[in-house]
């Protein structure tokens, strides 16, 4: 196994783990909103770290620029996506958790 | 272990990751949880497809890739407006 390959698959391996992550941290947290980091955050930089990965590890140009392609898109959807299904959940009038403090005013003492 | 194997373990981290989302798809108590646990289930679907691409070695699995990530993007804006349409979490 040489070098490269080596480094892709580091690559890849990072990418899996915070997939992995996104999907506990969608079980574990507690309300739509903080779901929606898991889904908007850890779940881009898993999916891009494993496209780049699988690219650098097939090797050639063609694998390369289609993986580049899909890892732009992905960057600059994913995050749209989770924001405009956070604002649908928050204008249907989806509870926060109780322990959350809208500090709005920049005032930390309000509850 | 050969790069194969290893490949095969990432594949079952991924599917792992979707399984995952999956029991928050059927639990969620809002829809738009399921909606996001969707959103994530097919992110772990085009990273499925990246990693099968390259045990396999067919390039032409990577424009899958591409074509899985650009309609996850409309069915996301889709489903949104929907859930803002029909007015409950």
């Amino acid at each position: 196994m040489n070098l490269p390959v080596l480094i892709a698959l580091i690559l890849a391996t990072f990418g899996v783990i915070m997939i992995l992550l996104a999907a506990v941290g969608l079980i574990r947290f507690s309300d739509v909103y903080m779901r929606s980091h898991a889904a908007g955050k850890a779940a881009t930089l898993g999916v891009c770290c494993v496209l780049l990965g699988a690219a650098f590890g097939m090797g050639g140009t063609g694998a390369l620029l289609r993986a580049l392609l899909a890892v732009v898109f992905l960057f600059v959807t994913i995050p749209v996506g989770a924001q405009l299904i956070a604002r649908a959940a928050l204008r249907n009038g989806a509870k926060p958790h109780p322990s959350t403090r809208m500090d709005l005013t920049g005032d930390c003492d309000a509850p | 272990m050969t790069l194969t194997q290893t490949l095969d373990l990432l594949l079952a981290g991924v599917l792992l990751a979707m399984a995952l989302a999956g029991i928050r798809l059927l639990r969620g108590p809002t829809q738009a949880d399921r909606v996001m646990a969707l959103d994530v289930m097919v992110i772990a679907a085009v990273a499925a497809v990246a990693l099968l691409a390259w045990r396999t070695g067919v390039t032409a699995l990577l424009d899958a890739a591409v074509a899985v990530a650009m309609v996850t993007f409309i069915s996301a804006v889709a489903l949104a407006w929907y859930l803002e349409k029909r007015g409950d979490p």
